[in-house]
């Protein structure tokens, strides 16, 4: 199959945890959701839709930091009457960079403008004034795997926890996880589904015995690229 | 744990506050009132106003006693201490056991009517109780009679019990007491029913109090069938919102980021839950408050102060910071870990344990506190790298929802939490050991002051990296990372130039500064040898024990005298200045010799101040005061001199790390 390859890097990011409202807590890298929406916005749309599939691995080391924002004296959007006014503690997520593999329904289209440094819409790491420019890295013949239960891989994206029987640390690995993070956009504020995600905190490889690619809910696929690198999408 | 790891008495007694230190006060007031609805002709009768607990002595020594809840007691009608107004009616009840505070009772023993006000207001936040306009009338006046008895004009609260006798409600009449019987608690005697007893099924009551706080969830938006789905757990039948009042994270007071276009009354839009996630979320937070504490008050007046000024320094420790707290749990990293039965047992003794917070006599359950600056235990059962831990810092009003989160550490290994404690133990052993060969003789006050001091992990890195840095770098040591030593130098070396500047007097702080600089750098070299991925000193060698160190240059043979680096050199003319600056006080009738011959005017202390004024001119001194110093310490001398010809351009760019060496140097010469 052809995969697409492009790096997202930024400053600052914040990828909103959806049950703090007085403290914005964050996620520790970038959502399935927030990534969805960013293609998009890069093509144009209002939110992706048909059948796409994105792998994210992670560039530097996750690294975060809480800070009190003032926000007093601006009203919240649509609400001229009640004024927010609060000073509030707001996590962001520090210098992160991702390498995004995409293969979809958009993958010419979005092959297209990556290439020509364009974008629809203005791209952003979760919050808008986290800006990022995504840059092209690579278009490539991925080789789709198959892996049996129990088959050790090593993948150098994060991983939908469901897809993994078993993680074998490896020396300085450090497998982290996260859970509860939004799975699928309805639109209109709208969400359906959780998906619990594993990664390694600074971005090595995840070494794990996998469960058998899946094609049920909440699916998931391996695939190798050169040097036999396995990425996850999902 | 929700779907049947422990008893609902547990249950209760882990998502109600009945177990509170602040609960005491209510239940040695108890007010049942028996409302047979089991007979054709309703009967209602107050019992006796009950204490459900006992007095007992504060402590062996003390006279003074203090009343001590019966827990098991309360289990059976469990109620939550408001976090708003505690006057006004809060939440959802599953049971008809309503809190009574001071100004209640005023009202109460006035007229009937007030009793009525109060109970109607709660009656129609309460589930599954349906009393008639005569009933509540008559419960009225009963609690007005017994209440004014009861009531003499001194500060008083309460708990209001509402037993109502029905088929199959939670509350039955029995034969005999409930001794023993973890499933049923006991109300009291009854009185229609000479001889049996009131008895609160714990089944049913926990079912009522689940349903209670589901209504609480309902407020927020509710659907049923159609296409609904569970957010977490994908069931498809009937959800709520996720809005829950123990979940103080989440409130819609904060309407952003809610979507602007949805009422609050429309949350299940954005996250809804089944009646079992939205049981386990309840639950969650409820275990998330029990397990937050404060941050020990003396922590938290080191991490407001400057790290890089002595006076700054003291100056936080006078004040009166912030309040900051802190919150640990350990979660299993991967779903599949609680299928097999007997991690989830350990899973469930676990938290038991973590919620006890005491240890259990287990050495293996490992007391956290120096690590995260608020006590916790990391028990046994979760100390397999299949856990992780995460800790969490905020200030603000968690009762009012007002959350300003600080930090978060993620993810961090139990073997790592581990290492790290057994680390911080050795230093404060350290740094107490290091406090006597300053001093000579340290008392039992000081080494226990050191010993909190030195074996937390929080107070080391913010006075070695300052108040700006200390969760970042408490998250880069949690997660094994690289840490510099080059601003630890900085900042020590600072608050040490500061404090010269007074020198004699002050000598004491600038000792306690030595023993934070040679402590903090053998934390770092223990750090770095055994936790953080990456080993090494930024390029340069580690400095040698300082005995060892020291032993070489004031005792070892000439030739045998190797100095690796700036620090060494440092700490080797702090060493031979000091022995100078002695002869030179007796030689010159008392006279500080730093003050005297080198910090002339005020000035400050520096690499090459040290070489101009103090190292290369002592032969100088000595002649000028007649002084006889030994061949053995000039050559010493000299050797130093030379050295620093050698590493006059390293000691120039690691001027920080000569400084704080000097000075170690220097108030350790014996």
């Amino acid at each position: 199959m052809k995969l697409l390859v492009f790096d997202l890097k930024a400053e600052l990011g914040h990828f909103r945890r959806p049950d703090t409202t007085g403290t914005h807590a964050t996620y520790p890298f970038i959502t399935r959701t927030v990534l969805q929406g960013l293609i998009a916005s890069i093509l144009g749309l209002d939110r992706l839709t048909g059948e796409n599939w994105a792998g994210v691995g992670l560039l530097h080391p996750v690294q975060t930091s809480a800070q009190e924002m003032s926000m007093l004296g601006k009203g919240w959007l649509g609400e001229a009457a009640s004024t927010f006014n609060r000073p509030t503690s707001i996590e962001l997520v520090v210098r992160p960079g991702y390498r995004v593999y995409y293969t979809g329904d958009h993958l010419e289209k979005l092959y297209d403008m990556l290439r020509k440094g364009q974008s629809h819409y203005h791209t952003y790491m979760g919050s808008a004034y986290c800006l990022t420019f995504p840059r092209f890295v690579h278009y490539l013949e991925a080789e789709e795997l198959n892996p049996e239960p129990g088959n050790e891989l090593k993948c150098k994206t994060v991983i939908p926890s469901h897809a993994i029987e078993n993680l074998i640390p490896t020396d300085g690995s450090q497998y982290g996880r996260v859970g509860g993070m939004h799975y699928e956009y309805l639109g209109n504020r709208r969400f359906r589904g959780t998906v619990n995600i594993i990664y390694e905190t600074s971005g090595k490889p995840i070494v794990f015995e996998a469960k058998g690619s899946s094609l049920q809910q909440k699916p998931f696929r391996f695939c190798s690229i050169d040097e036999q690198e396995v990425v996850c999408l999902w | 744990m929700v779907e049947g790891g422990i008893s609902p008495g547990e249950i209760l007694r882990q998502v109600s506050d009945v177990a509170a230190v602040n609960a005491k006060g209510f239940l040695a007031n108890v007010f049942v009132v028996e409302i047979n609805l089991l007979e054709a002709e309703v009967k209602i009768e107050a019992l006796p106003v009950q204490e459900w607990g006992e007095y007992q002595l504060q402590s062996p020594e003390s006279k003074k006693e203090v009343f001590v809840q019966d827990v098991d007691r309360a289990m059976g009608t469990p109620f939550v201490i408001p976090s708003g107004n505690p006057l006004k009616p809060q939440g959802r009840y599953g049971i008809p056991s309503y809190l009574v505070y001071d100004k209640h009772f005023q009202a109460f023993t006035k007229e009937a009517e007030e009793v009525k006000k109060y109970l109607y207001g709660r009656l129609n936040r309460t589930i599954a109780v349906e009393l008639t306009e005569a009933q509540i009338d008559e419960i009225a006046n009963k609690l007005h009679e017994i209440t004014s008895k009861v009531y003499k004009e001194t500060k008083l609260l309460g708990l209001i019990v509402l037993a109502v006798l029905e088929k199959d409600g939670p509350f039955q009449l029995h034969e005999t007491m409930p001794l023993g019987d973890s499933s049923r608690s006991y109300l009291g005697p009854s009185v229609m029913h000479k001889g049996k007893h009131l008895v609160a099924d714990l089944e049913l009551v926990k079912e009522r109090f689940w349903e209670a706080k589901l209504a609480e969830g309902a407020e927020m938006g509710e659907r049923e069938g159609g296409e609904v789905v569970c957010y977490f757990c994908g069931h498809e039948d009937r959800v709520v919102s996720s809005y829950c009042k123990a979940w103080r994270w989440f409130t819609p007071t904060w309407k952003c980021p809610l979507p602007v276009s949805m009422k609050p009354e429309e949350l299940v839009e954005t996250i809804a839950l089944c009646p079992a996630c939205y049981g386990a979320l309840t639950y969650g937070a409820n275990l998330f408050n029990k397990l937050t504490k404060p941050l020990d008050y003396w922590l938290t007046k080191e991490l407001f102060s400057p790290s890089a000024s002595a006076a700054g320094k003291e100056m936080s420790r006078r004040g009166n910071p912030e309040s900051v707290a802190g919150c640990a749990y350990a979660l299993p990293i991967l779903d599949n870990f609680l299928e097999d039965e007997d991690d989830r047992l350990g899973f469930i003794d676990g938290v038991r344990t973590m919620l006890g917070r005491k240890p259990r006599g287990n050495k293996m359950d490992v007391h956290l506190g120096d690590l995260t600056g608020f006590e916790m235990f990391l028990p046994q059962e979760m100390d397999a790298d299949e856990y992780r831990l995460t800790i969490m810092y905020y200030s603000g009003d968690a009762g009012r929802g007002d959350i300003h989160l600080r930090a978060t550490v993620e993810d961090v290994m139990p073997s790592v939490a581990r290492q790290l404690k057994e680390i911080t133990g050795n230093i404060s052993d350290f740094a107490v050991d290091l406090a006597a060969s300053l001093q000579y003789e340290v008392s039992e006050k000081y080494q226990g002051f050191l010993k909190r001091r030195y074996s937390s992990l929080p107070y080391l890195l913010t006075t070695a990296y300052g108040a700006p840095y200390t969760w970042k770098m408490l998250s880069t040591v949690m997660h094994r990372g690289n840490i510099s030593r080059r601003p630890f130098l900085s900042n020590v070396s600072g608050r040490m130039n500061e404090l010269s500047r007074k020198l004699p007097d002050g000598f004491h702080e600038l000792r306690s500064e030595v023993v934070f600089y040679l402590s903090f750098s053998e934390f770092l070299k223990k750090y770095s040898d055994a936790v953080a991925l990456e080993t090494g000193n930024g390029g340069y060698e580690w400095m040698r024990d300082w005995r060892e160190f020291q032993g070489m240059v004031a005792e070892g043979p000439m030739n045998e005298i190797v100095i690796n680096d700036p620090e060494e050199l440092g700490f080797a003319a702090g060493h031979l200045v000091r022995l100078f600056a002695r002869q030179y006080w007796h030689a010159s009738n008392g006279n500080d010799f730093l003050k005297h011959r080198v910090m002339t005017f005020g000035s400050s202390l520096t690499p090459d101040v040290i070489w101009k004024r103090a190292l290369s001119r002592m032969d100088e001194y000595a002649r000028k005061l007649n002084m006889k110093i030994s061949d053995d310490l000039r050559q010493r001398f000299a050797v130093v001199l030379m050295e620093y010809s050698r590493l006059k351009n390293e000691t120039h760019k690691e001027r920080d790390a000569f400084m704080a060496a000097f000075w170690a140097g220097y108030a350790l010469a014996k």
